[in-house]
């Protein structure tokens, strides 16, 4: 901008001024640019306007040619050639000069007044408009005219002027009177100023009313000066205008001389009013006064004497027609050559070049009138569009003419197309406004499962994809059924569309379903609460209350903008998954089903969940999945298969907190039975049978909610401990290219008890079961070689174990196997694994842990836990499932490490927060649910702290022999049981607030501390090392 | 009339025809470049069509560059070169608004284009990149090269003369001896001079040589007026190809007629018999045997309704086209 700024100010003489004014805009980049872009972007502009010219076929052509001369005015501030200014006003006045409608169009006067402005005669402009009545009614023709008139000196008649736009009424009116009242200020002022100088006075006192006759008169030459001084109000004195390119000083005693003229004249014809003079000027001013060469002109003596010039010069224009005198313009207008642009020569009107003389003399006005029979006169006709290509200020050649038309077509064939695109939209919108509307009078009869039949055939408009609400049944008359039907026919649809439908469907309806969870969850957790108690399906409506008043807006969205809004979940639905879903399903619920209950928030919280599950991992809010992992008193019941059947939609709505005691029982039975990835969770069943049978502890270490069998494959993305994402992570990883990794095209070989497992190399004697699950079984074995092996088979085929171990090989790398054991191999087959691990274990600790150990052996051991946690934290892996069942005592070799009798080879609830980034806090772990639920978490902590609550219940279970329960005192979490009575009680304390209440806090140092804690017990009994060994 | 010297080429373009060449080596081969945005090639011996590319655009001329690459340019404002032999396009460049003419210096090595952004460029064939901007006054209607010099007509009736070696100046400006806007210009095969269209039925020779004695020899006559009821009718002459043994030329203008003259005796040799509409390009074979013949209506009068386009394949003799020599 300053480098506009300082063009500007450097050649603001060069700038012509417009009276509205120049956007500071275009004066910059005119300046600026010169040639080169900007030069460009003029030259197509301008081909725009021409072309805009020719083609253009509406009711007010004068527009065009206004706009056009409007920006070439901004375009070229400094006038000259280039912006053809005056071609263009002169072509433009010209055009219309014919229409009457546009005679007093204010666009078209004043274009006439620019016209006139920059044009050696305006004043013969101006009387040619008076007569042909253009702009009569428009005020700003009187006020150019008496400005020209004051120029020249001839205030008198100015004022006349003044006075006829007055009469006729000219608008606006205001206006006009101002400007008059400004007028004869400027005179008196004058008058005054003359008075005092000359000292002579005046006939008549000026008086601004009266006709200033007599005191022009008195203007003229004074006493004093008997030469001819033109006294020509020029400049200062008169009110500036752009006289363009007009030379003042030659005119000036012309005028002088014009105006005595007239003033004697009308003197002479003591004429009242001006009016009487102008009368006959519409008949001299018949025709429109010519155009004048604005510069480079010979200004002729006499006009008679002037010779034509023979030829123009190369490439310059002709030179113009001599001009006329004012005093006869009447014989001059018939001698007038035609009307000629000097820049350019204008082929239609050259006569200089011509080989036929003009045969008559014909007024430019005629020869507009009339310009074909002009032609037809001289015996020829054009046999092409000569209008076109003339029409406008620049030359067109039939190409471009062509062109114009061309992209015209163009453009329209776009818009249509547009349009029919746009019709076509809104007619499938209709279609399915029209379905919805049917399928909610259909809704109250029929069933799920018809109501699916009947929709079969509906259009798969992914555009509108309602998020299958589960929940058909219409329950209760609750007021928030209202917006519940609303879309609830829908939904239906949704939930009971064939299977045939499209993916993105299914998809669409996943993310529609997810999305609107997370905003239910934040506007309705008051309602919750609330309904928390109630077991009755009614819930569900209401549940859905929130969710189908949120879900409808969703419902008008584009099903991209769904997708798009982040639900990674929902692309791994499969269609197994919503076949076994909601075959089994029953939609309409009873009420009093609390089992249908328990088994639609199990199955809420669990991963698949239908669309819905992702959502429960990702809402985070955790509300379906607590309860899963709430613990509960009661024994695994036969109920999870039956609950496992159901998925379905319901799963969608269990959004809320279900009671966590009746339902998690049938959560947790269910997860003992087919923990999904931790068949060879070791001790996992027995470990949870033992905890079930321990008392109710609240902050049981959370299970990672269990997936059934048949929704095994179906686990959302979201659950990064779900077999798909495990999937993700080692499809990302090269198995194989771990070391012992391989790759078998055959099938899972038998493994039994007390036979030999032929594998790889090995041959291995499966020894005892170590636990056995549907997803996988664990054994100890001995190979050929005496060594021990933990062999673990699972049924599907992700070793994920053995990911994690060389991953944790490979990143702590020799101190790996303090913990981690010191090598494993893993066989891959079509249909599942088997994972050696080498390492002598014993038992869980939790065997170790019914054998009442001491308490520095515990010590102990929490130190090492502490250790072995630590390490694994620090290459980024969160182990997610510490629990004394997972953690494995393993007999020290002869040369080990003496103080490891850790041993950690369970991996199924690991989560690698390298490979799998979208795990960010601990609410996306399903292991942490449990605590997140109890608050021991929140939702958006780090994931690491699961661990930390594993290893503090774990240490309690080792301490106190028994579960822990946690409180909250004074924005703390402690246990209960303060360690008033145990050794090294306020040690235990310290530790157990600190594990408790990690904070922000990293939990590398959090356990380092920890471990220096610790060792200040340690290291008080040493006898420990002996105690140790004795059970070792 | 037409006799088996003349014949119809077969699945010609679907639009307007905007520009007929026939190959440099060959009688064989023609390019035609059309409104439909395609640019053909054709086999004239075997009346079919060889190879189509498109354009994003109607094109608008087009010109050979060797027997093996065609260029073209047009609405689009894109040069397009393809490979005859392996149908392959490239976009070599672009103006920054339509490109109205395309053509081919030998003796420089160069392509030339003219386009209404007023500009000229030159094109390197074999790189294929541009080797030069040049400005001129005007908007380019039409260019013909003259050994190494370069001869533009542009809007406004200013004809510019360059020579090619040296771009750095206007070797000449001059002004159109016409009185209207200029149609065509073609340069004299012996370089001598050129031939200049205007858009109402005349025709000017000129010299290129500005001494005064040859300027004096330039002359201008009329052509391809019709007469009608006593009133004239004048039309535009489009095209203008010269023979290139002979130095006679051939004119079509939009009233269908196709004329033969001879410039050195001012005299015209020959006039075929009357297309059915407008002529918009002519060409002549490198050896001067063969006129092809562009009848396609080119909305002079508007867009309306017109026979069909067509391009016009007619064996010349030299009786049609060899100066009578008196």
């Amino acid at each position: 901008m300053a480098e506009g700024e300082a063009e500007w100010e450097l050649c603001k003489e060069n700038i012509q001024p417009l009276r509205r004014g120049r956007a500071i805009s275009a004066l910059h980049q005119a300046l600026s640019q010169q040639d080169g872009a900007g030069y460009a972007a003029i030259q197509q502009q301008k081909q725009a306007f021409e072309s805009e010219l020719r083609l253009y076929s509406g009711d007010d052509p004068l527009d065009v040619w206004d706009r056009y001369i409007k920006w070439t005015q901004q375009t070229y501030p400094q006038g000259g050639k280039e912006s053809n200014l005056s071609v263009l006003l002169e072509r433009a006045v010209k055009r219309f000069v014919d229409e009457t409608q546009y005679h007093n169009d204010s666009r078209y006067v004043n274009l006439w007044i620019k016209f006139a402005e920059s044009s050696t005669e305006p004043l013969d402009m101006y009387n040619y408009m008076h007569g042909q009545g253009i702009g009569v009614q428009q005020a700003a023709l009187y006020i150019a005219w008496s400005e020209e008139l004051e120029t020249h000196g001839d205030s008198k008649k100015a004022d006349s002027v003044y006075q006829e736009g007055f009469k006729c009424g000219a608008e606006p009116a205001d206006k006009l009177h101002q400007y008059h009242k400004a007028f004869q200020a400027r005179v008196s002022r004058q008058v005054m100023k003359d008075m005092l100088d000359g000292g002579e006075q005046e006939p008549d006192s000026p008086e601004p009313a009266q006709p200033q006759r007599s005191s022009l008169v008195d203007l003229k030459p004074r006493g004093k000066k008997t030469a001819i001084a033109p006294i020509v109000r020029t400049g200062a004195a008169v009110s500036h205008r752009s006289r363009g390119l007009n030379l003042q000083l030659p005119t000036a005693p012309h005028n002088g001389h014009n105006s005595r003229f007239l003033v004697f004249d009308e003197k002479q014809a003591s004429a009242a009013a001006a009016a009487e003079p102008s009368e006959p000027r519409p008949e001299r001013w018949m025709a429109p006064p010519s155009s004048r060469a604005k510069e480079n002109e010979m200004m002729p003596e006499k006009w008679t004497d002037v010779k034509m010039p023979q030829k123009s010069r190369a490439g310059h224009s002709v030179v113009a027609p001599p001009s006329k005198p004012n005093f006869q313009p009447y014989v001059e207008e018939c001698d007038q050559p035609p009307v000629v642009t000097p820049h350019k020569i204008n082929p239609t009107v050259n006569t200089v070049l011509s080989v036929r003389k003009p045969s008559k003399e014909e007024t430019p006005l005629e020869r507009l009138q009339e310009p074909q029979q002009a032609e037809g006169d001289k015996k020829e006709q054009s046999m092409y569009c000569k209008e076109l290509l003339f029409s406008g200020v620049t030359e067109f050649c039939f190409e471009e003419l062509r062109a114009e038309r061309y992209y015209k077509r163009a453009a329209q064939e776009l818009e249509e197309k547009e349009k029919k695109l746009k019709e076509v939209k809104e007619d499938l919108k209709r279609q399915i406004e029209e379905k919805r509307n049917v399928l909610q009078d259909r809704c109250p009869q029929a069933g799920a499962g018809q109501q699916g039949r009947l929709e079969a055939g509906e259009s798969s408009q992914p555009v509108d994809c309602l998020p299958g609400c589960a929940v058909s049944r219409r329950q209760g008359s609750d007021p928030g059924f209202k917006i519940y039907e609303e879309c609830e026919a829908s939904s239906s649809a949704r939930v009971n569309q064939p299977v045939e439908n499209e993916d993105p469907r299914l998809a669409d309806k996943g993310s529609a379903l997810v999305l609107p969870f997370t905003i239910f969850d934040e506007s309705t957790t008051g309602e919750k609460t609330q309904e928390v108690t109630s077991k009755a399906v009614g819930c569900r409506p209401s549940v859905c209350r929130p969710l189908t008043a949120v879900l409808k807006p969703l419902a008008e969205a584009p099903a991209t903008r769904l997708e798009s809004d982040g639900l990674e979940g929902i692309e791994s639905l499969t269609d197994d998954a919503i076949v076994s879903s909601y075959k089994n399903k029953t939609l309409c619920p009873s009420p009093d089903d609390t089992c249908d209950f328990a088994r639609a928030a199990h199955l809420a919280s669990t991963p698949f969940g239908g669309s819905g599950s992702g959502l429960g991992a990702s809402a985070s809010s955790a509300d379906g999945l607590p309860d899963l992992s709430t613990f509960s008193v009661d024994p695994v019941v036969s109920a999870p298969t039956p609950a496992v059947q159901q998925a379905d939609y319901e799963v969608v709505l269990r959004g809320e907190r279900l009671s966590p005691i009746e339902e998690a029982s049938l959560e947790d039975g269910h997860y003992s039975v087919s923990s999904a990835f931790s068949g060879s969770s070791l001790g996992g069943m027995s470990g949870m049978k033992a905890m079930h049978s321990s008392s109710g502890m609240e902050a049981c270490p959370p299970q990672f909610p269990s997936i059934p069998e048949e929704t095994a494959q179906n686990v959302e993305k979201d659950n990064p401990c779900s077999m798909s994402s495990r999937r993700r992570v080692l499809s990302k990883v090269d198995l194989d290219s771990f070391p012992n990794f391989y790759r078998n095209v055959r099938s899972l070989p038998e493994v039994m008890e007390d036979d030999a497992l032929f594998i790889g190399e090995e041959s291995i004697m499966i020894l005892s079961q170590i636990v056995s699950g549907e997803n996988g079984v664990v054994h100890f074995g001995q190979t050929k070689s005496r060594e021990s092996v933990v062999v673990k088979v699972d049924f599907e085929t992700v070793p994920w174990d053995f990911y994690v171990a060389a991953q944790l090989r490979s990143r702590l790398g020799p101190k790996s196997q303090k913990y981690f054991g010191y090598r494993s191999s893993c066989f891959f087959y079509m249909d599942g694994c088997i994972t050696l691990s080498w390492g002598r274990c014993l038992s869980p600790l939790q065997d170790f842990l019914e054998r009442s150990p001491f308490l520095q052996v515990a010590v102990s051991l929490t130190k090492q836990l502490l250790e072995m946690m630590e390490q694994m934290h620090s290459c980024r892996l969160v182990h997610g499932n510490i629990r004394p069942d997972t953690v494995l005592l393993r007999c020290r070799e002869s040369g080990g490490d003496a103080d490891s009798v850790l041993q950690m080879l369970d991996f199924s609830s690991c989560v690698d927060l390298d490979q799998q980034p979208e795990v960010m806090s601990a609410g996306d772990l399903p292991s942490a649910q449990a605590f997140i639920r109890q608050g021991l978490l929140s939702t958006s902590s780090s994931p690491y702290q699961v661990d930390l609550i594993g290893i503090a219940e774990t240490v309690y279970m080792l301490v106190k022999k028994q579960t822990m329960n946690v409180v909250r005192e004074d924005s703390e979490w402690k246990p209960t049981d303060d360690f008033t009575g145990t050794l090294h009680g306020h040690v235990w304390q310290e530790f157990f607030q600190k594990i408790l209440n990690p904070g922000n806090q990293s939990t590398v140092s959090i356990l380092s501390d920890l471990q220096h804690l610790v060792e200040r017990i340690f290291l008080c009994g040493t006898e420990n090392n002996l105690m140790i060994t004795e059970y070792f | 009339m037409t006799g088996s010297n003349e014949f119809k080429l077969n699945q010609g373009p679907e639009d307007s025809i905007s520009a007929v060449k026939f190959s440099p080596s060959t009688a064989q081969f023609l390019l035609v470049s059309s409104w439909d945005s395609t640019v053909r090639l054709y086999d004239v011996g075997g009346n079919s069509m060889r190879i189509k590319y498109q354009h994003l655009a109607p094109v608008l001329d087009c010109a050979f560059y060797d027997p093996t690459h065609s260029w073209s340019g047009g609405l689009d404002m894109q040069l397009k070169t393809h490979d005859l032999n392996t149908d392959q396009d490239t976009v070599v460049g672009t103006h920054d608004a339509p490109i109205r003419c395309v053509e081919y210096c030998p003796e420089v090595n160069v392509m030339v284009t003219g386009s209404w952004d007023r500009s000229v460029r030159l094109w390197d064939p074999r790189t294929p990149c541009n080797a030069g901007t040049f400005t001129q006054p005007e908007k380019v209607y039409t260019l013909s090269v003259a050994g190494d010099r370069l001869i533009v007509g542009t809007a406004g009736r200013r004809v510019l003369v360059w020579d090619l070696r040296n771009m750095g100046y206007v070797q000449q400006r001059r002004e159109s001896s016409l009185k209207y806007q200029t149609r065509c210009i073609r340069a004299f095969p012996n370089k001598q001079g050129y031939v200049l269209s205007s858009i109402e039925g005349r025709v000017a020779v000129e010299y290129l040589d500005p001494s005064l004695e040859v300027q004096k020899k330039k002359y201008a006559f009329k052509c391809h007026r019709l007469k009608e009821n006593g009133i004239e009718q004048v039309y535009p002459v489009n095209a203008i190809s010269f023979h290139s043994v002979h130095n006679t030329f051939a004119t079509g203008g939009s009233d269908g007629f196709v004329n033969i003259w001879d410039p050195f005796n001012k005299k015209r040799l020959c006039q075929f018999h009357r297309y059915p509409t407008s002529i918009a390009s002519l060409a002549f074979s490198n050896d001067g045997s063969t006129l092809a013949i562009a009848s396609s209506y080119m909305q002079e009068q508007g867009d309306i309704n017109h026979p069909e386009d067509a391009i016009f394949i007619r064996q010349v003799t030299d009786a049609e086209t060899k100066p009578k020599s008196t």
